[in-house]
């Protein structure tokens, strides 16, 4: 009867904790969505700056660069290269730290500069 | 003697194991229950959270869209006082083209009546605060208000339609800054970018920033900034010409 008891009871708490790292597992989701979100909109910020100066130097740093508040935990940097004159090929990249691991966001995209961009610089 | 000899031969078990068994069931039990309650809590809170930063995400898209695809209309002859972009720390309107013509639309942060705005202000308060009167509450709306060019100028509103666009913002921390076009941009970079409080100029400015703060129920002091810049497309391909 007691040993009865003991299995049922092991079975349950088995169970129990078998949805209960179904559910933490589906927190852990939602904390990488939330800093998905996040990420997201540092990111669309990131890339209207981007279009507006026409990619400007500034923004393409190679080395990663923090970015400003509230966004200052993500990181960016970016890589360039030159498709013709007026088009450049730039890889944006966003990383944040997420617990023990880092979280990372990438994006290509086709910049037009003017000609000015290169004779001035 | 028979007797006792049958019961000394029975097995079974002693006090002392049956009590060691009952304790580490117990111990068992109470642990994985602690965990299951834990993880409970934690997914509740969560669904609640994944709801605002959904309706955060879907909101800034339809500002983004309303604000790329804002135009401007010279008015001054038969409106001499219409505002086509009325920027405001609190809020803005503009003009916006949709597929069903040129609308007037009109962002604000504030709260709304009527049992559907009554039911959304329950998701995202406390128990308590739900009963609070409007003015107390710590919670606004992103509220999107939309009208057709006709309406707005005849300053008519009875074909305009209210939505609420994010639920669980902080009270009061909706704000909106406006920055003015800046000639050849990409010489002088983005620290060429100053924005403004207000915007009362004619036309429309180059990029609009919004931010606010996400309301959390269960820690009503934290405090989640989002921000997103905004650059007016049309705008930007007008002044580049």
């Amino acid at each position: 009867m007691l040993l009865e008891a003991i299995l049922a009871i092991a079975i349950v708490s088995v169970s129990l904790t078998l949805i209960a790292q179904g559910l933490l597992t589906n927190y852990r989701t939602g904390m990488r969505f939330q800093e998905m979100v996040r990420a997201l909109n540092a990111m669309d910020n990131r890339l209207g700056l981007l279009y507006a100066t026409q990619g400007s130097d500034d923004l393409l740093e190679a080395f990663p660069q923090p970015l400003e508040s509230p966004y200052d935990k993500f990181t960016v940097s970016a890589k360039t290269g030159p498709i013709n004159d007026h088009l450049k090929n730039v890889t944006l990249t966003l990383n944040w730290p997420m617990g023990n691991s880092q979280g990372q966001l990438e994006l290509e995209t086709i910049i037009y500069y003017p000609n000015e961009t290169t004779s001035s610089s | 003697m028979k007797q006792r000899a049958a019961v000394k031969s029975r097995k079974g078990f002693t006090i002392v194991e049956l009590i060691l068994a009952l304790a580490i069931t117990a111990i068992i039990g109470v642990s994985v229950y602690n965990i299951f309650w834990t993880a409970m809590k934690l997914d509740d809170k969560m669904r609640h959270v994944h709801d605002s930063y959904m309706e955060v995400l879907l909101a800034e898209q339809a500002m983004t869209h309303d604000l790329e695809n804002a135009i401007t209309l010279d008015l001054s002859a038969s409106y001499p006082d219409a505002v086509i972009f009325d920027g405001q720390p609190h809020e803005f309107s503009f003009l916006t083209q949709t597929p069903k013509g040129i609308k007037h639309v009109h962002y604000y942060g504030g709260l709304l009546s009527g049992e559907v705005a009554k039911s959304m202000i329950g998701r995202v308060t406390n128990p308590s605060e739900a009963n609070q009167s409007r003015d107390s509450l710590p919670v606004e709306f992103l509220v999107r208000q939309e009208s057709s060019l006709a309406d707005w100028l005849n300053e008519t509103k009875d074909n305009t339609t209210t939505q609420i666009v994010a639920a669980g913002l902080k009270k009061e921390s909706f704000q909106c800054r406006y920055a003015p076009f800046v000639k050849d941009l990409h010489l002088s970079g983005a620290k060429a970018i100053d924005y403004h409080e207000t915007w009362d100029e004619k036309g429309l400015p180059m990029a609009v920033s919004c931010s606010f703060v996400l309301y959390d129920a269960k820690h009503p002091q934290s405090s989640l900034l989002f921000k997103r810049d905004i650059f007016l497309a049309l705008s930007a391909g007008f002044y580049h010409e």
